[in-house]
């Protein structure tokens, strides 16, 4: 990694002389980073930068070139490529050590964002940042044998569905295809048929077909007699030639053992994970549902603050505490969004008819209690 | 006391006990002996040791961890984002500087503050998509349309393709 980085340094450092000698299209700076970033927004430069000496200057060929500008030219733009200089510039351990606070979903997109990352995130070497950030989150299954890191994390939480490649809030995984798709969109059922195809086209050992991932069982529709197992076509290929190569017989059992471990594996993982999506789903519920009921409840005092500006707070309050508080329960106050003018205007005369309703009510039935208790006083008088 | 000499030659004096919250410096002192020689730190300017030192100051007397802290990595203490408050507001200073501390509390050897940084880091990076990750960190796109729509397709191992 460190070599490529360097390799990549050495390049971009050759850009930037050639550039360098024409005056102001480049700034002099050190970092790599802003020089890539220079080409793109060549507009958003702002802080000069105070004393040279102040920067300790990782790279050795960060300062020859400095040498080589003219003073005026030794300016730093404001923002500051952070992340790509520590990308470049710090010992691989500091990244480590920002990068093991992260999830698995963040170091994917971490590796979208350019070159330099991706090289570095994408490599075997980097595998043990990706189990630290696995660790980050104690309840995911662990990683299934037949998936490397980017792409468990690529299956649990691409942001865009893996065959039409549109970003969709609504996706589900599936796990035994090893897909995560938008089902609902109209190009993607086509497009899963042109991916998944029914082994059985494929020619392959029956034997092959049995320990075959990923593959996906229907339980067969209107027009087919019976369930049907799904593969991806890439993958039986793979299988089938890998099974092809093994001469003999022995040595085909044992490979044909060896899928199958792993093919039950995958299925005993297979309810680890739905297990775990049904737990992040209770607590994103239970998350939700608390959010709302803070919006709800604020909501509630902040009628209660309006209708005090109109007289009515002290009926509306005589509701909240009572048992059966039909004032929380009414349908414009329960409402899980916030109170603004404009909703307030709309709702105003509503609730003010609905308390003088309910203050009508109350007074009556206030004096049906009075005159039973005083039905009840010589009674009451003669137990005490 | 101690005295520290930054990049840009300008003089710091610190508390022994301040100073050696940096384990480079502790070790230095611990090689010189008594001595009122000043330590030249030539990886680190002066704006960067004056936050330094603020951050040790604030925290001396505290209990620095074990030397040998990388065996227990997989502690709790790594695994959360959270910073204290007053480190928090310690650490909100800009991108630059922000990276000035990381690599001078690498340098230092300053555990607790390497990971103060660290996890600031973290914080800035965690749920953004690639694309507000690369707006926040000035990082610029060096895919092709092309390349970007064959990476989201590709998530196996470099070295596997």
């Amino acid at each position: 990694m460190t070599r490529r980085t360097q390799g990549l340094q050495n390049e971009q450092n050759n850009e930037e002389d050639q550039d360098a000698r024409l005056p102001g299209t480049k700034h002099p700076r050190s970092e790599p980073s802003d020089e890539d970033e220079e080409e793109v927004r060549p507009k958003a430069r702002k802080r000069t930068k105070k004393s040279q000496s102040e920067q300790p200057g990782p790279s050795n060929s960060v300062s020859k070139r400095k040498n080589k500008m003219p003073e005026q030219f030794k300016k730093v733009r404001g923002k500051f490529g952070l992340l790509q200089r520590l990308a470049k510039d710090v010992p691989l351990d500091v990244i480590f050590e920002v990068f093991m606070h992260l999830n698995p979903s963040d170091l994917l997109s971490l590796a979208r964002t350019s070159k330099t990352l991706r090289n570095m995130l994408m490599s075997k070497s980097s595998a043990s940042i990706w189990r630290a950030t696995r660790a980050n989150m104690p309840t995911l299954p662990p990683l299934p044998d037949d998936l490397s890191e980017p792409q468990y994390a690529h299956l649990l939480f691409s942001e865009y569905c893996h065959i039409c490649l549109n970003k969709r809030r609504t996706l589900s995984t599936l796990w035994s295809l090893r897909v995560r798709a938008c089902l609902m969109s109209n190009e993607c059922p086509m497009n899963m048929s042109i991916q998944f195809e029914l082994v059985a086209s494929l020619d392959v050992d029956s034997r092959v077909k049995d320990v075959l991932l990923p593959f996906m069982y229907f339980k067969g529709g209107v027009f087919r007699s019976g369930p049907v197992s799904y593969h991806a076509s890439s993958a039986a290929r793979k299988y089938k030639a890998e099974f092809d190569a093994i001469q003999d017989a022995d040595e085909q059992e044992s490979w044909l053992a060896r899928m199958k471990e792993v093919r039950q594996q995958a299925l005993e993982h297979q309810i680890l994970r739905s297990n775990w999506m049904r737990s992040i789903d209770e607590a994103r519920t239970a998350a939700h549902t608390a959010a709302v009921n803070v919006i709800r409840e604020q909501r509630k005092q902040d009628i209660l603050r309006r209708l005090e500006e109109v007289g009515w707070r002290e009926e509306a309050d005589l509701m909240v505490n009572s048992r059966s508080d039909p004032f929380s329960k009414h349908k414009l106050v329960k409402q899980g969004r916030k109170l603004t003018d404009h909703n307030w205007n709309t709702i105003k005369t509503e609730l003010v008819e609905f308390l003088s309703e309910q203050k009508k009510k109350r007074l009556t039935s206030n004096t049906m209690k009075f005159r039973f208790n005083l039905d009840n006083v010589p009674e009451q008088i003669w137990y005490d | 006391m101690v005295t520290l000499v930054t990049s840009d030659n300008e003089k710091f004096t610190a508390d022994k006990e301040v100073a050696e919250r940096s384990v480079l410096i502790k070790n230095m002192l611990e090689d010189v002996g008594e001595s009122d020689q000043p330590i030249p730190l030539p990886n680190v300017s002066s704006s960067v040791l004056k936050k330094v030192l603020e951050y040790c100051e604030h925290h001396r007397g505290e209990p620095l961890p074990a030397a040998d802290a990388d065996t227990t990595q997989d502690d709790t203490r790594k695994r959360t984002t959270d910073i204290s408050e007053w480190d928090q507001k310690f650490i909100t200073v800009d991108q630059e500087m922000l990276f000035e501390i990381i690599l001078a509390a690498n340098y230092l050897d300053i555990k607790s503050l390497l990971d103060v940084g660290c996890k600031t880091v973290a914080n800035m990076i965690k749920g953004k998509t690639p694309e507000e990750i690369r707006k926040l960190f000035n990082i610029v796109n060096d895919f092709t349309p092309e390349e970007e729509a064959q990476i989201k397709k590709e998530n196996e191992w470099a070295e596997d393709r």
